[in-house]
């Protein structure tokens, strides 16, 4: 239309050249753009479904965005009150102190080992770490009974000094004696001028220390600009670390130093280094009951301040994180870029640093500050009630225990865990060690067996065993005196320890070697937990059901058994699945199930229950299972509606006694209610196997393959064999209909759910094929009908459900195969086809699209010829 | 009145580009969506795109002109400042009594995460809001009003908000998160014209949705 228009107009422009003709030239423009307009607008009003793009508004982009997101406005709320407020949130530095030994005797040397925090100091080294060690007696102020060793400065009275000094002798010598040093001069230039904040490589900017306030969070700088917490030199001499950076022979004297060693500890720093505490983050000393001891750290923290310049907060970090008092609270302000910024201050003298300091004394043996004696464990179980198979010996559950620690700072490796399984035929006495013969029997997880220390006591023992599985298939042998108990009761104990000597870990090695005889384990912790066994030839069996319905009444019957098989090696997908439903049975959501336990004719008070509620079952519900004159026993049949949802659980009970010992048997067996899934699996795994994706490490150390569900392989050429099970198995048989498609295309089956499909193309290597699987499951109208009749479920609940599944097979080249199919340009076409992203397409057909455009303009504009311009200059703009 | 003289008719450039921004405003509806892609980004991209290169390779492609035939130049800078704060406010003034008098209080909204957060409520004015009333500047006053209808004088004004305001309403209807921008729309194209630059035009756009989303955070909830 637009170019015959032009066409049009073109003619006429030729022909006439005139002002009239270009006026009325002018008219028509404007007529045929209105024209045009009301084309291209038509379509808009009169259908909104034509437009596939609405216009970008910001609006509606910030909307999109917060759907697409799922931003909630109320986090979102919530985050920006936590903004108002994150100033007062910062991170200030922290130090934890960890003893070892933990519970160390008298004269022992004791390690105390300091850990820092949320200090921006490049390296823990560069901190300075002044200790303070308060020996048992050495108290503030002292007085006539004060031991003498108390006095440590030489000041007189014992202050927080005598403390500070006490640590940093020990550290400044590492128990030199200073009785073997001439002191006739000083030659070793060992002096060290401390910076604050830690020791900077280049110290750029001002210092600016703070404190910060615990209940408010809000940080104060020091009015009196930064101090150091570091000792007074004994004898009246002035703090260490001074801005002088000399460390005289006074100075050596009085710190006991070699003044013709620069580095009298052997460390590597100098001696006044030592002295500050630079990178000084352990102490070792003899301890002594009633020893004290607390660490201060001086770093820069992660808070940056508010200057003007590139500074972060100089802080402390007080031993036991209780932070100093903050008092006298002022404030001084800066115009900063043209701001008045204002700083809160502080005016923290040396008197509340040393009494925040005493607040920070660690007792070693305070469990709260060191390490615990005593590792707290847990243990669980599970399942609830598993059942032991002491007929076959092979469909026995298998109870899983763990154990789980709440205070212990170490590893899981650096844990050494032993476990022993005790049975009894009642909850509370009369434990008899089975470990031994369930190791024996291969019925325990994998690990070496050993002797508990000063015990006879067996159990299987391993670093970081921290769980054990418990296969219950115990025969006689193993139950002993318990062979004829139902219940049985199956204690299982952990005991756990923490393996050091020496500073050094001991493990128990893969080659059998346990705890070394010099080993000393500590920490310990002991848990067990008591399971309650049903031990029974007896088992509930699972049927699905068929139903029948005239009118209103309907009854159910037992179908096909289900959740029975059990294949010790699985070979494929399928029966890896099945073996799940030994732990829990598989249903799906409106199903009825029936349940029954054989032979029970020699039980009597059957009772059932569904999550501890009644489950009853009449001949109204099943004449022929249920009935006086039904196939079973009486009470040994039940049914049920699955009724939840997916992901809920049922546990059906029965409770019998036994009319010829009166015992009391109990079985019970779980029920998950599941969606029903379609699984994918080859047909030939020569022709056709699923990806390798890599390995899974269990507990124990063994290493297992695992393949992709969803991704396959083949060599080129090959042709797609696969077959589709549905999960739970029993589902296949409600399967209405199916689909293979492949690409796209329609594949009929080769066998019942399988497909045997060469492409129509060949296939090369990095080409990648799409099968997809359609099933629509649908419940017999006579089962939805007994729903109704017998459960109240509507027919709506029970209606179809479509289930997909869709799988990638890949092909790859055949290392043993002379490479011929295509050229490397194909096979890079054909992979690029496979990968291109979608918005990649979206850009390539939007730079087509607007290059046809400007074309289209740009052709439509050369047409038109130069003379159609008439009109140069109008009347108008000639005015102005 | 605008203080530029107004260039000379020239029926080929009027056919071609009158071509270009029907097609440009056509081809942007009926562009096809990939659902696998989020449609705002497509929006935007496609924006980028449509308004905004496509008119500046048609200007120096086509016409063989220089960008400033579509307003990018800001050379009258006294006049261009002058004229931003003479168009805003009574805009401004009139989406404010809109507020106070009609459902617009209702019928506007803003992102919840915008409201509640200041940080993104900048970012989203001034990345969002700017980069989108950069797209229609070029487009709707840059190549619609200066190029395409800038002999029709004051006129090309109304002409250009009507044919936006069509595009905003014509498809999905008449809603109230539109009127900040058909405000915006008569604020640039009023300033366009008298400076004949986009620059100033798009500043006055920005801070006509700026003000029109503040006097809804602070009078509209």
């Amino acid at each position: 239309m637009i170019p015959f228009i032009i066409t049009v107009l073109r003619r006429k422009v030729s022909k006439n050249d005139n002002q009239n003709h270009m006026n009325r030239l002018r008219k028509k423009s404007a007529r045929f753009v209105v024209i045009a307009l009301s084309l291209v607008l038509s379509p808009w009003i009169s259908s909104e479904n034509v437009f596939a793009l609405s216009i970008p508004s910001a609006n509606q982009v910030a909307s999109d965005i917060e759907r697409r997101y799922h931003i909630d406005p109320a986090v979102v709320r919530n985050y920006g009150e936590g903004f108002n407020v994150t100033e007062n949130k910062g991170d200030a530095p922290q130090v934890t102190i960890f003893f070892s030994p933990s519970d160390p005797k008298d004269g022992e040397k004791i390690t105390a080992k300091a850990f820092p925090a949320y200090f921006s100091n490049p390296n823990e080294s560069q901190l300075y770490y002044t200790w303070y060690l308060k020996r048992n007696g050495c108290e503030i102020g002292g007085g006539g009974g004060v031991p003498d060793y108390c006095e440590q400065d030489g000041r007189g009275g014992i202050t927080v000094n005598d403390w500070k000094v006490a640590a940093s002798r020990i550290l400044v010598t590492d128990g030199a004696d200073s009785n073997g040093f001439v002191y006739d001069g000083d030659t070793d230039s060992d002096g060290y001028r401390a910076q604050f904040g830690g020791e900077l490589e280049v110290d750029t900017t001002d210092d600016w220390c703070y404190m910060q306030d615990a209940s408010s969070g809000a940080f104060y700088e020091l009015e009196n600009g930064c101090i150091h917490l570091f000792p007074d030199t004994p004898n009246g001499g002035d703090q260490v670390g001074g801005p002088d950076g000399t460390f005289g022979i006074d100075d050596e004297r009085a710190w006991g130093t070699n003044p013709h060693d620069p580095d009298t500890s052997g460390n590597g720093n100098k001696d006044e280094a030592n002295a500050v505490g630079l990178g000084r983050d352990t102490i070792k000393w003899n301890y002594q009951t009633g020893d004290q001891i607390g660490v201060v750290v001086e770093g820069k923290s992660m808070v940056s301040t508010k200057h003007d310049d590139s500074s972060m907060m100089d802080m402390w970090a007080f031993s036991k994180n209780k932070k100093c008092p903050i008092r006298s609270i002022g404030s001084y302000t800066e115009n900063i870029h043209g701001y008045d910024v204002t700083f809160p201050t502080t005016n923290l003298d040396q008197g509340d640093f040393d009494d925040c300091l005493v607040a920070n004394l660690v007792d070693p043996m305070d469990s709260e500050s060191g390490s615990s004696k005593k590792i707290d464990v847990s243990v669980v179980a599970s399942p609830e009630n598993p059942v032991n198979d002491n007929d076959e010996g092979i469909g026995g559950d298998m109870v899983t225990a763990s154990a789980s620690l709440d205070n212990s700072s170490k590893s899981a490796s650096e844990i050494l865990y032993s476990w022993t399984v005790e049975l009894s035929g009642n909850p509370i006495s009369g434990w008899v060690d089975v470990t031994s013969e369930l190791e024996n029997a291969g019925l325990l997880t994998a690990a070496r067996l050993i002797t508990l220390p000063n015990s006879t006591t067996q159990a299987i023992s391993q670093n970081g065993l921290s769980s054990i599985g418990i296969s219950l298939n115990m025969g006689d042998e193993i139950l002993g005196a318990f062979s004829n108990q139902d219940p049985v009761y199956m204690r299982i104990t952990t005991r756990v320890s923490e393996n050091y000597s020496a500073n050094t870990y001991t493990a128990v090695t893969e080659s059998g070697s346990t705890v070394a005889n010099n080993a000393v384990a500590r920490p310990q912790g002991q848990s067990d937990v008591v399971v309650k066994i049903s031990n029974t030839d007896k088992k509930i069996d699972v049927y699905t059901t068929t139903a029948t319905s005239a009118g209103a009444t309907s009854h159910v019957a037992l179908d096909d058994r289900i959740c029975n098989l059990y294949y010790p090696n699985p070979t494929s997908q399928a029966q890896a699945q099945e073996n799940l439903n030994r732990v829990a049975c598989r249903v799906l959501k409106n199903e009825i199930i029936g349940v029954n336990v054989d032979d029970m004719a020699d039980y009597r008070n059957i009772s059932w229950t569904i999550n501890g509620a009644s489950l009853n079952c009449s001949a109204t519900l099943s004449p022929n299972n249920c009935g006086a004159g039904g196939t079973n026993a009486a009470g040994d049949t039940a049914f049920f509606a699955v009724t939840g949802e997916p992901g809920e659980t049922y546990t059906i009970r029965m409770d019998a006694v036994s009319t010829d010992t009166g015992r009391a048997v109990s079985l019970s067996r779980v029920f998950q209610i599941v969606n029903p899934q379609i699984l994918i699996d080859t047909l030939d795994e020569n022709a056709l196997w699923a990806k390798y994706v890599g390995t899974f490490t269990e507990l124990n150390g063994t290493r297992n393959d695992e393949y992709s569900d969803e991704i396959f392989q083949m060599y080129p050429g090959g042709s797609i064999v696969m077959q589709a099970t549905t999960l739970p198995g029993y589902a296949a048989k409600y399967l209405s209909s199916h689909a293979w498609t492949v690409d796209g295309v329609a594949v009929a089956d080769s066998g019942i759910m399988q497909i045997s499909y060469v492409p129509p193309r060949e296939t090369v290597v990095g080409d990648a094929n799409f099968v997809h699987f359609s099933g629509k499951i649908v419940q017999p109208a006579e089962k939805r009908l007994a729903l109704l009749n017998l459960w109240n479920i509507d027919a709506l609940g029970s209606s179809e459900v479509e289930t997909t599944k869709d799988a990638r097979v890949e092909t790859v080249e055949n290392a043993d195969a002379v490479v011929v199919a295509g050229s490397p340009t194909n096979r890079f076409l054909a992979a690029i086809s496979n990968y291109v992203p979608p918005f990649v397409v979206f850009g390539i057909r939007m730079i087509l699209t607007s290059a046809l455009l400007l074309f289209t303009v740009g052709f439509v504009f050369s047409l038109i010829p130069e003379s159609s311009i008439v009109q140069r200059e109008n009347v108008r703009s000639k005015r102005l | 009145m605008s203080a530029f003289p107004l260039p000379a008719f020239n029926m080929r450039r009027f056919l071609a580009t009158g071509l270009l921004v029907v097609a440009t405003l056509v081809s942007f509806r009926l562009f096809p969506t990939d659902p696998r892609v989020n449609g705002s980004v497509q929006a935007i991209v496609l924006g980028i795109a449509f308004f905004l290169l496509l008119p500046m390779a048609y200007v120096l492609v086509v016409l063989k002109e220089p960008l400033p035939s579509i307003g990018f130049s800001g050379s009258v800078r006294k006049l261009g400042f002058l004229s931003v704060p003479i168009a805003v406010v009574p805009i401004v003034s009139i989406w404010y009594m809109l507020l106070q008098m009609t459902d617009a209080k209702t019928g506007y909204s803003l992102p919840a995460f915008i409201q509640s957060s200041f940080p993104f409520f900048v970012l989203y004015e001034v990345f969002l809001v700017g980069t989108i009333a950069f797209l229609y500047e070029v487009f709707f006053r840059g190549l619609v009003m200066l190029s395409w209808l800038t002999r029709s004088g004051i006129m090309s004004v109304f002409l250009q908000a009507a044919l936006f305001i069509a595009f905003l309403v014509v498809p999905d209807g008449f809603g109230w998160e539109y009127v900040p921008m058909m405000f915006a729309a008569l604020s640039s194209g009023f300033v366009a014209y008298h400076t004949r630059s986009i620059y100033y035009s798009w500043f006055s756009g920005w801070v006509t949705l700026f003000l029109a989303d503040v006097l809804f955070l602070l009078f509209g909830r």
